[in-house]
């Protein structure tokens, strides 16, 4: 059975540990820039958006990617970058629908959600919220997750459309 | 370096000038980070008798080595400085994410001295530091002041930690503010802040944190992951208000009662039954997430309401009768946006209302409010009043429940609730929970819960005292060993950045602590050795007491909680709250004077003077601060 990533904003409770582990894991040193998710948040009214790639059936990412740097894992089902040939042009950050792909500040080179090989730490560590959770796809949390992602957009598009 | 940045920002406002310097290795291996390198740095760079008010009184920001790597809940910074509330130590801590910005920036501690000409904030992006002008930010609320900053540097991460109306005028109880609702509130901290006219620090850090084994790291933090996932903390601290109503240990009425009628309406669980809570939130790395964020939809409280926390609602609501869910999120609200002390805005108005009530303040020194016991309307005018020391009233209770009841006379004192150290008590009745009057006697602050507590299960309990027997009363020397136990615990806690909301988890685990440690910053402690600096830490507080005027004299309790008994009028002996209630009834200054000996023996602690022996502090490798001592007079050999 293929597992998904599901990600429910309402009960993200941002405190941007997902980040944390995120560049632990995939740079061996604790930096939130270098992470695959970003949490964006409206202090004031304690709200908290972890945006992150969806993992699409066909990623635009990858459609206009100008090197091919970027594909998808048949059987997990991850976007994957290839970092040779990634040259950080950024033409993915702008495309990606969920805002889930940003440029690594020491590469430039296109960061986005591995599912880390098949356990996502985020999910992992994120126990008592489960906020981010690693499910099996079965048609119910694919479509669940098809409407928690877009509700996430939405509130995301709204919380941009209000600036800092 | 693993963990630490390795430097400590220095800001002179009187000057307009910041610097920095290497955090050296002899500070991180004698007092690890946060609570304890602020007292070390506190220790040196204030000089003797110091004014708490005036410009050579250091206000110190300090993070600890875990915090902004892989362990959760490790998102506390303290603040430390002279005490213009007490006139003696302070440390008051906060969560939110300013620790973790901080530690991104690069750095593990600031210190800010000085005074500035006018309102300034001071900008830290990464490595670029300055000060700029906080004109236009002078006057606004906390919630203003976050969003106008983020608005100003076009950055909604960028973290802010500020003072409100309150620190602007110097209230005795200001607190200093950062993401938006989390509060380092104690005696006074923010009123140092708006002296120095500091309005507020802005953070951008993207910078990295490394570890030292993250092999090691992982293993340790997935098993804490796990640990916490089943830990009860659907509503955060306020889950204490129903269970202490309900056993007669909930403080109300200023200490009068210890219980309240619909006390239920001031805890978090009624606020979701209500519908006032919409979620929750959590500060920088902790996965539980205990903040509770209500709304309030309509009439004259309507607006965002975040907290309370079990603090703010026996303080604002059980200590003042005000049973008002809205009142109470009213009251907490300006608390946080005005930047006050929920504890002490909270003790004082219970005071005055007292005072109103025996007669002893007229209508005319209330400024025409109502000020009995259970007016919701009067308490959050109050607040009000007291952040913007507005008329006779707000002025009065602004300088705290100490100088106030100096003021008015008329043995008001006898209803203050601080003890002599000046600091408002926090909400446990000691009388009725009588196994922490001594840590609340002692506790180098004033009377509150958070340097050590006794709330040990009976196997801890087992553990720390070797008795098998562990029902209360405890003998004295257990209950001595058992406040010492907690009080290295917390120092150790809180030079490392943990929330000690992670309870056996993480802050009462020395042997986790001891192996995050190593696992991080590559220095192999034993939980002993590392127990040890937590000794080394509380002791030096004490010295900066010591060192400032403090004796014994002040090791005690609020005088109701010494003289009156609690009044059970109406409630049945049987539910009576034993076997905790005190002897009595009350804390006695005999009892509480045998307790006391017993932990100044076990700490080493000269039984007149209440002073570190000498050998103490040798022990302690503190000859250094034992020197200074020595040249006062103030080193007692035993």
């Amino acid at each position: 059975m293929r597992f998904i990533l599901i990600v429910d904003h309402e009960k993200c409770n941002g405190c941007t540990y997902c980040m944390l582990v995120c560049s632990m894991k995939h740079k061996g040193i604790i930096q939130r820039g270098s992470s695959r998710i970003k949490v964006y948040k409206d202090e004031a009214r304690a709200l908290a958006i972890p945006m992150l790639c969806e993992h699409c059936d066909n990623p635009p990412c990858a459609e206009v990617c100008p090197t091919k740097a970027i594909s998808k894992d048949p059987k997990l089902g991850a976007v994957l970058v290839n970092q040779d040939l990634c040259t950080g042009c950024g033409a993915c950050v702008e495309v990606c629908p969920y805002s889930g792909v940003r440029l690594d500040p020491e590469t430039g080179k296109a960061l986005i959600c591995d599912l880390c090989g098949g356990e996502p730490l985020c999910a992992k560590v994120c126990t008592v919220r489960e906020a981010i959770t690693w499910v099996e796809a079965t048609p119910s949390a694919l479509e669940r997750k098809r409407r928690l992602a877009e509700a996430r957009v939405e509130e995301f598009k709204r919380m941009m459309r209000e600036g800092p | 370096m693993y963990g630490w940045c390795g430097k400590i920002l220095y800001v002179d406002l009187s000057r307009s000038k910041v610097s920095e310097k290497p955090l050296s290795d002899e500070l991180r291996a004698r007092f690890i980070g946060g609570r304890g390198i602020n007292a070390k740095l506190l220790w040196d760079i204030a000089k003797p008798g110091v004014e708490p008010f005036s410009p050579e009184n250091p206000l110190i920001f300090g993070t600890g080595p875990l915090t902004g790597t892989i362990v959760p809940m490790t998102g506390r910074a303290t603040v430390t400085t002279k005490s213009p509330a007490t006139g003696l130590y302070v440390k008051s801590s906060m969560g939110g994410h300013f620790a973790g910005e901080l530690k991104f920036a690069g750095y593990d501690h600031i210190v800010i001295l000085g005074r500035a000409k006018n309102p300034t904030m001071l900008w830290i992006d990464d490595g670029d530091v300055e000060l700029v002008d906080a004109s236009h930010l002078w006057g606004k609320d906390v919630r203003e002041t976050d969003m106008i900053v983020k608005k100003d540097l076009g950055d909604r991460d960028v973290k802010v930690a500020s003072i409100g109306p309150a620190g602007e005028r110097m209230v005795k109880f200001a607190s200093i503010m950062n993401s938006v609702y989390n509060a380092c509130a104690r005696a006074g901290v923010g009123a140092v802040m708006g002296f120095k006219r500091l309005k507020a620090i802005a953070v951008r850090g993207t910078g990295s944190i490394k570890v030292k084994d993250p092999e090691r790291l992982w293993g340790l933090v997935f098993e804490i992951v796990e640990r916490l996932k089943n830990r009860p903390f659907t509503y955060g601290t306020s889950e204490l208000i129903d269970d202490l109503n309900e056993k007669y240990m909930l403080p109300s009425y200023n200490f009068r009662k210890g219980h309240i009628e619909g006390g239920h309406n001031l805890s978090g669980r009624y606020f979701a039954e209500a519908g006032y809570l919409r979620r929750k939130h959590g500060c920088f790395s902790c996965i539980i997430g205990c903040h509770l964020y209500n709304v309030v939809e309509k009439g004259p409280y309507a607006g965002y309401a975040v907290g309370p926390e079990y603090e703010a609602a026996f303080s604002l609501g059980s200590n003042t009768g005000v049973t008002d869910t809205e009142a109470l999120l009213k009251a907490n609200e300006l608390c946080n946006i005005y930047g006050l002390d929920v504890i002490s805005t909270g003790v004082v108005i219970a005071w005055a209302m007292e005072s109103y009530e025996r007669g002893i303040l007229t209508k005319e020194e209330t400024d025409g409010l109502d000020l009995r016991f259970g007016n919701g309307e009067a308490l959050v005018k109050l607040v009000h009043m007291i952040a913007f020391r507005e008329g006779n009233i707000g002025n009065l209770l602004a300088e705290g429940v100490k100088r106030a009841a100096e003021k008015v006379g008329k043995e008001s004192y006898k209803w203050a609730m601080c003890n002599s150290k000046g600091l408002e008590h926090s909400g446990i009745d000691t009388r009725t929970w009588s196994t922490r009057a001594l840590t609340y006697s002692v506790n180098p602050r004033g009377p509150d819960h958070l340097f050590h507590q006794i709330w040990p299960s009976p196997e801890l309990a087992r553990e720390i005292t070797g008795l098998d027997d562990v029902s209360p009363p405890l003998p004295l020397w257990a209950e001595a060993r058992i406040v010492k136990w907690y009080g290295d615990h917390f120092a150790v806690t809180d030079a490392l950045g943990i929330c000690k909301f992670s309870d056996d988890v993480m802050y009462t685990n020395a042997k986790v602590m001891s192996d995050l440690y190593s696992a991080v910053t590559g220095v192999d402690l034993t939980p002993s050795e590392l127990l040890l600096i937590g000794t080394r830490i509380y002791n030096l507080e004490r010295c900066y007491n010591v060192r400032e005027g403090f004796d014994r004299r002040l090791d005690d309790l609020p005088w109701r909680l010494m003289h009156e008994p609690v009044d059970w009028k109406g409630i049945p002996s049987n539910k009576l709250p034993y076997p905790l209630l005190a002897e009595g009834g009350v804390n006695s200054p005999e009892r509480l004077r045998e307790a006391q000996d017993e932990y100044y023996r076990l700490q080493g602690w000269d039984l007149k003077t209440g002073w570190p022996l000498k050998d103490t502090l040798v022990k302690l490798d503190l000859e250094d601060v034992a020197e200074e001592l020595a040249k006062l007079g103030k080193l007692p050999t035993g």
